[in-house]
């Protein structure tokens, strides 16, 4: 297996994992009302107090979306998922994961953000944006590894 | 067990081997030290009733899950594997089902479309390609279950309870092409079933109980372990065949008449021999009608608990 074809399949489970997210409609809400909902009450709460719960919140919610979508039992507890996994290896799911993740809580984080800064002041750094997303990817990953189906051993013959 | 002529075999066509499978679940006992081999370009089945440990066996070779103990090798560029439920999202389309398994199959961009196209036509697909699969019927969704394994360029082809909820056209096209992947392109088709009229379409067959191993060999090689289930003699006369006497004289036999022949089916421990002795009137001919694969396995699983219990003994 080359490192073009490794790549080619860890996009297309990414792809897989996001369309699975797009086609269901109250997946889809959820993943796009917890940061709504998470950026107005901090930036309302910044806005009042005048503390700063942006960011605090940032490392909540974003780890919070990125473990729901890691152990969403439509996507990884299925049997479909272990049969992909019978086709692939481990990495490549996990990776794919990674990617697919990446990609959302990006748009979450931006989500969050932007609907704190409408409703509060705040002034959130690139690099905290970067931290908490990292964060999240750590935290996900591993409940998606904990939770991904096991692989057994084979010896060539 | 395994027969002379395949034990043969030279190593070099071996493309799975399982030796000493064990795998429990807690309390309950799923694979008992199972070893198995097939080779290339061989339809290897294994027969068995519903939890006699076939699903369980066949994940394991697939790698979704690991044995207690005991060793698969394999050989070659990997498995396919088709579940005998569905294991397909529901939320894609056939077409980006199947499409995502060419891509993990590592098909050539450029064939992709025609691959996935030909098992959408194969398994008869085509015309709801673009609708999602929770719309689909089971009989759809199993059809595009095979389609997944199938689309696979890999070397060994697991395929579980296949033809279960297919209809008879369907389960010949099937057929056609599985033998098709053994025969021209050197495929090992390893099948798990519960269906004899399945695993005898199967160059040898192991027959699964309780998850072990009884026997394995060739049709033919199995049912000779137990004997013939009938015996079909057509009498000169078929009025003058005597099928009263004969269920009187033996206990355990029955006999009728079926278009001018007389059928005689037999216990375990009488022979022919003594069947036809028994009968007056001249024989014009003799015809053993042999076992259902069904009845072989229950005799050796009989035998096995026999066996079982003298050693506890």
């Amino acid at each position: 297996m080359n490192a073009l074809s490794s790549a080619e399949k860890t996009w297309a489970l990414s792809l897989r994992e996001l369309r699975l997210l797009g086609r269901s409609r109250s997946r889809l809400l959820g993943a796009l009302i917890v940061p709504v909902f998470g950026g107005a009450v901090a930036g309302l709460a910044e806005r009042a107090t005048s503390i700063p719960t942006t960011t605090p919140s940032l490392f909540v919610l974003l780890p919070l979306c990125a473990i729901l979508f890691a152990a969403d039992s439509r996507v990884s507890g299925t049997r479909a998922a272990a049969a992909l996994s019978a086709v692939t290896n481990r990495s490549i799911t996990l990776a794919s994961w990674v990617v697919a993740a990446l990609l959302l809580l990006a748009v979450q984080a931006v989500i969050l953000i932007a609907s704190a800064a409408i409703l509060g002041d705040l002034n959130v750094e690139t690099t905290i944006i970067i931290a908490a997303v990292g964060v999240s990817l750590a935290a996900g990953s591993a409940v998606r590894r904990l939770l991904g189906p096991g692989r057994g051993a084979f010896d060539p013959l | 067990m395994l027969e002379p002529e395949y034990s043969e075999r030279p190593v070099m066509q071996q493309r799975l081997r399982v030796e000493n499978l064990c795998r429990r679940y807690r309390d309950t006992v799923a694979l008992d030290d199972v070893t198995l081999t097939a080779f290339s370009g061989e339809a290897c089945g294994v027969f068995g009733p519903s939890g006699s440990g076939k699903s369980v066996l066949l994940r394991i070779i697939a790698g979704i899950e690991a044995p207690d103990s005991g060793v698969v090798s394999r050989r070659g560029s990997g498995c396919a594997l088709s579940f005998a439920e569905p294991a397909v999202d529901l939320q894609l389309t056939p077409y980006e089902t199947l499409w995502l398994h060419a891509i993990l199959y590592e098909i050539p961009r450029r064939k992709r479309h025609a691959a996935v196209r030909e098992v959408l036509v194969l398994m008869d697909l085509d015309s709801v390609r673009d609708i999602r699969v929770s719309s689909l019927s089971s009989g759809m969704r199993k059809r595009l279950e095979l389609a997944r394994a199938l689309i696979a360029t890999a070397d060994i082809l697991l395929l579980d309870e296949p033809t279960f909820g297919l209809d008879a056209r369907m389960r010949e096209r099937l057929w056609d092409r599985l033998l098709s992947l053994r025969s021209n392109e050197g495929r090992t088709v390893v099948i798990a079933t519960s269906r004899p009229d399945d695993a005898e379409l199967c160059d040898r067959i192991n027959l699964l109980h309780h998850g072990r191993v009884l026997a394995c060999g060739t049709v033919a090689q199995l049912r000779s372990m137990v004997g013939p289930e009938a015996v079909v003699i057509k009498p000169l006369d078929a009025k003058k065949a005597g099928t009263k006497g004969l269920r009187r004289n033996k206990a355990g036999i029955t006999a009728f008449e079926q278009e001018g022949s007389l059928v005689v089916e037999m216990g375990m421990d009488s022979t022919p021999v003594e069947l036809i002795r028994q009968i007056s009137g001249d024989v014009a001919a003799v015809r053993l009608r042999p076992q259902g694969l069904g009845t072989v396995l229950d005799e050796l699983a009989a035998q096995a608990a026999v066996r079982k219990a003298k050693d506890a003994e």
